[in-house]
């Protein structure tokens, strides 16, 4: 991790124009901004770009938060692309990730929209278990509650969905 | 100033892979949330290993298990019949009952075919094995939409088998995938004698697969030339002969057969496997998938496979995943290594 330090910086925008440098390898996790890179022949420049890369879809808050999840995972392993139908763990979030995810529900929802946008895996897939946790165990009433989620369902259709879920409610 | 993010500003794609990272159970609930989350919900793909499904007069079970985590989890729900046959007592189980509830004024086997049908309507529904065990009470309305569903088993007990058909009558004709059935023989010897008609009734019915526990009490069928068939025998009476009379009615038929003999027997010496299944036997056109099983008194454990392609051996004791295991030998060598023997 101290090597990225010693790297070349890639300079990065922010919907709110605050610009922030973030080391190579460690941006190298973001998908969107390594094809970026490539794509306009940035890639093998030695020196740190004169024009800051737009990243204009997240603000500067959670850009950093983004740059620090990066940051302590830039070395992990590639994450496989599992498109297995099976239901995904989410009691393997590192005590790490823990820690870093304990933002108020907004910021953890930014954080998705950002991971998303900038194409990082890892940090989609550390952020989606941690809403899936968040819903695990609730009952529709907590959920609609804790998600500020609206009951659109008509008394009829409630009770259909009811009887189809019958043998799985509690 | 911009408000804050929520699950509903959630591009679809994130929804579901939130979706994907909630046990099933949980999704139930979501489902229950609003329209755009059953949606979400309903779209997105449940596995389990195991749906089995056994409706007998007063009771039914049905056992949802999939994986999830380390170990297997299982959802179970009994149904079971108040003394006065008006309401159904449903239990769900979770290694202990969960829930019991009590419901009024349905009739008991619908009830099952209603929850059976919710899991399997599922467009994204993957199951490894659905294990039907069919009796003549299993609703005609299941039972259509069950044969339907590719991956089921069905397991019918040979007593029952002639009901089951009947009320199946013209259905069979119209599948166009295979269906594999399972008929309960060894637990009920008395009824081998009636095999021959059934299996004979099941011919009819142009079924292309059918399992059989014991073939070794059916040797003298001669049906077996009217339809493909896959026959599992645990040879433990069975003589030579009576394996080389089966087999031969099999392999002098007009039709395509699969056949799968799994020999139990400890005492079934090599020299007979060898003497059945002899390279010229193999090379016969009829016996373009044949798989056989035995373990005993063989040094390892032996499986050979004869596809229309290739002859594959396997010699793994082990015999865990039959996938993994199976090396393939060209055909000479394979047929030089029976001769030997």
């Amino acid at each position: 991790m101290t090597d990225a330090k010693n790297e070349r910086q890639i300079k990065i925008s922010s919907s709110d124009n605050e610009i922030i440098l973030v080391p190579r390898n460690v941006i190298r996790l973001s998908t969107t901004i390594n094809t970026l890179l490539q794509d306009l022949g940035l890639d093998d420049d030695e020196a740190t770009n004169a024009e800051p890369i737009p990243v204009q879809n997240v603000a500067a808050p959670i850009l950093r938060k983004v740059i620090s999840w990066c940051q302590y995972h830039y070395q992990d392993p590639v994450p496989t692309d599992d498109s297995d139908s099976r239901e995904k763990r989410t009691d393997d979030i590192s005590s790490w990730d823990t820690e870093f995810l304990k933002v108020d529900q907004g910021t953890l929802f930014e954080l998705i929209l950002a991971a998303n946008y900038l194409d990082i895996k890892g940090l989609l897939d550390v952020t989606c278990k941690a809403v899936a946790n968040m819903i695990k165990g609730k009952s529709p009433e907590e959920i609609r509650r804790t998600f500020n989620i609206k009951n659109d369902f008509t008394p009829e259709e409630e009770e259909q969905i009811r009887k189809e879920n019958a043998w799985c409610e509690d | 100033m911009k408000p804050r993010a929520v699950l509903d500003d959630m591009p679809l794609h994130i929804k579901e892979h939130i979706v994907k990272s909630v046990d099933y159970e949980t999704r139930f609930s979501l489902r229950k949330c609003s329209k755009s989350m059953c949606q979400i919900v309903d779209k997105s793909p449940i596995h389990y290993t195991t749906i089995i499904l056994h409706i007998d007069k007063f009771v039914a079970f049905l056992t949802f298990s999939h994986p999830q985590k380390k170990s297997d989890y299982k959802i179970k729900v009994d149904y079971r019949k108040s003394i006065d046959h008006r309401k159904v007592q449903v239990t769900k189980w979770k290694d202990e009952p969960v829930k019991s509830t009590l419901v009024h004024g349905v009739e008991f086997p619908h009830l099952v075919a209603q929850d059976v049908w919710n899991a399997l309507k599922n467009p994204n529904l993957k199951v490894n094995n659905f294990r039907v065990v069919v009796t003549p009470r299993t609703p005609y309305t299941l039972m259509k939409k069950i044969v339907n569903f590719q991956k089921c088993r069905l397991i019918i007990s040979e007593k029952e088998i002639r009901q089951i058909f009947e009320i199946l009558r013209g259905k069979l004709n119209s599948l166009n995938h295979k269906l594999h059935i399972k008929i309960l023989t060894s637990t009920f010897p008395d009824n081998f004698k009636n095999l021959n008609s059934v299996l004979c009734h099941v011919a009819r019915e142009r079924l292309t697969q059918l399992r059989i526990l014991d073939a070794s009490q059916c040797v003298d069928c001669q049906l077996w030339s009217n339809f493909n068939i896959l026959l599992t025998g645990t040879f433990k009476t069975f003589s030579l002969a009576d394996a080389k009379r089966m087999i031969s009615s099999i392999y002098h038929s007009n039709q395509t057969h699969e056949l799968e003999i799994r020999i139990d027997d400890l005492n079934f010496e090599k020299v007979k496997l060898f003497e059945i299944l002899g390279p010229s036997r193999l090379e016969h056109r009829n016996l373009y998938n044949t798989r056989i099983f035995t373990r005993g008194n063989l040094k390892n454990d032996m499986v050979i496979q004869y596809s229309e392609k290739s002859l594959k051996v396997n010699t793994n004791s082990m015999l865990k995943d039959r996938r993994q295991c199976y090396d393939t030998f060209p055909e000479e060598l394979i047929f030089k290594l029976l001769c030997r023997s």
